[in-house]
């Protein structure tokens, strides 16, 4: 839940039946070539890694990936992810995590303080990472099926880096510390294409039936 | 008093969302997956349902299709609180007969307002 303000009221509701199917994209804009989708990937983790953190009213700073070897933070959950039959990215499996200190969560849980669990909204706080970069890549055909979250101990996570290839880190800062997003697995961005916006909802929306 | 049904494999989503529901007057009860959640209706005539998509034992598409199967619960108004924001799983959602559909995170206000409206 966040402080932001509401989106639509129940009067407002977008309903599903006037929602646009996806367009192709416009003569005038050519669409992104497979050389210019160099890099969506890491851009799409940031973004939502970003955009996570903003909902919840804190504010939060990618860092250059520059491949530092620190420790992660000791807080961490993790949820898988496989492609779909029906989307681009094919053979796609992996396994997105999200690390924080317990200061940076608390910061996250805001009000809800006293009354969360660290590791039940760690797992929730992953979940929803997942789940904006999952409608992220919607627009490159690619569909992804999450996992149930799970809290993973922080040397876990770092020794499954290890032994994962390309693991992908992405740190960012907030005021109270740094934040990092992995990505294990198999999501090729090579495979990617441009299909148009297919997302039927936003973050925060409500469609009434 | 109206009794509500929470259902969300996170305890802290489901006690935001008990928390402001009790305040605006609503019973609520709450269940950590589907099959916990079918439980609850066979016990309890509630007038809604908050249901998340993803969870441990049984998902909320799967709840959703099974209380639509049951003329008991078919009549039940059932909102999806989750993460999930594609076509094909809301469209999934609606033919099962659910009423709305919202996407995490969202201002538990805008909860509040749509179980009032889809319970009046």
């Amino acid at each position: 839940m966040s402080n932001k303000p509401a989106r639509p009221a129940p009067d407002q509701a977008r309903d599903l039946d006037t929602f646009p199917e996806a367009e192709p994209p416009s003569r005038n804009q050519p669409p992104p070539s497979s050389s210019s989708l160099r890099g969506i990937i890491d851009a799409l983790v940031q973004g939502s890694l970003v955009d996570l953190f903003q909902v919840y009213g804190v504010a939060c700073a990618p860092l250059p990936r520059d491949g530092r070897n620190e420790r992660y933070p000791e807080l961490s959950a993790v949820i898988s992810f496989t492609s779909a039959s029906d989307g681009k990215c094919a053979r796609a499996s992996g396994r997105l995590g999200l690390s924080m200190s317990p200061e940076v969560l608390e910061l996250m849980q805001g009000e809800r303080a006293p009354q969360t669990r660290q590791g039940d909204w760690s797992r929730e706080l992953v979940n929803q990472l997942m789940g904006r970069f999952k409608n992220r890549l919607l627009p490159y055909g690619a569909i992804l099926q999450a996992g149930l979250p799970s809290s993973i101990a922080r040397d876990a996570l770092e020794a499954a880096g290890e032994r994962a290839v390309g693991r992908r880190v992405y740190r960012a800062r907030t005021i109270r510390g740094e934040v990092v997003a992995t990505l294990d697995g198999s999501l090729n961005e090579a495979e990617l294409s441009y299909v148009g916006p297919t997302a039927a909802a936003s973050e925060g929306e409500l469609i009434l039936f | 008093m109206k009794h509500v049904l929470v259902v969300d494999d996170s305890q802290t989503i489901r006690h935001e969302l008990s928390q402001a529901l009790t305040a605006a007057g609503y019973a609520v009860v709450e269940a950590a997956d589907g099959v916990a959640g079918l439980e609850r209706v066979a016990e309890t005539q509630f007038a809604m349902i908050i249901l998340d998509v993803n969870m441990p034992r049984m998902g909320g598409l799967e709840m959703l299709e099974q209380l639509s199967r049951d003329p008991k619960s078919s009549k039940i108004p059932i909102l999806m609180l989750t993460t999930e924001a594609q076509r094909s799983t809301i469209d999934r959602a609606r033919r099962a007969g659910a009423k709305g559909w919202l996407v995490k995170p969202v201002k538990l206000e805008l909860v509040v307002t749509t179980v009032t409206a889809l319970t009046q």
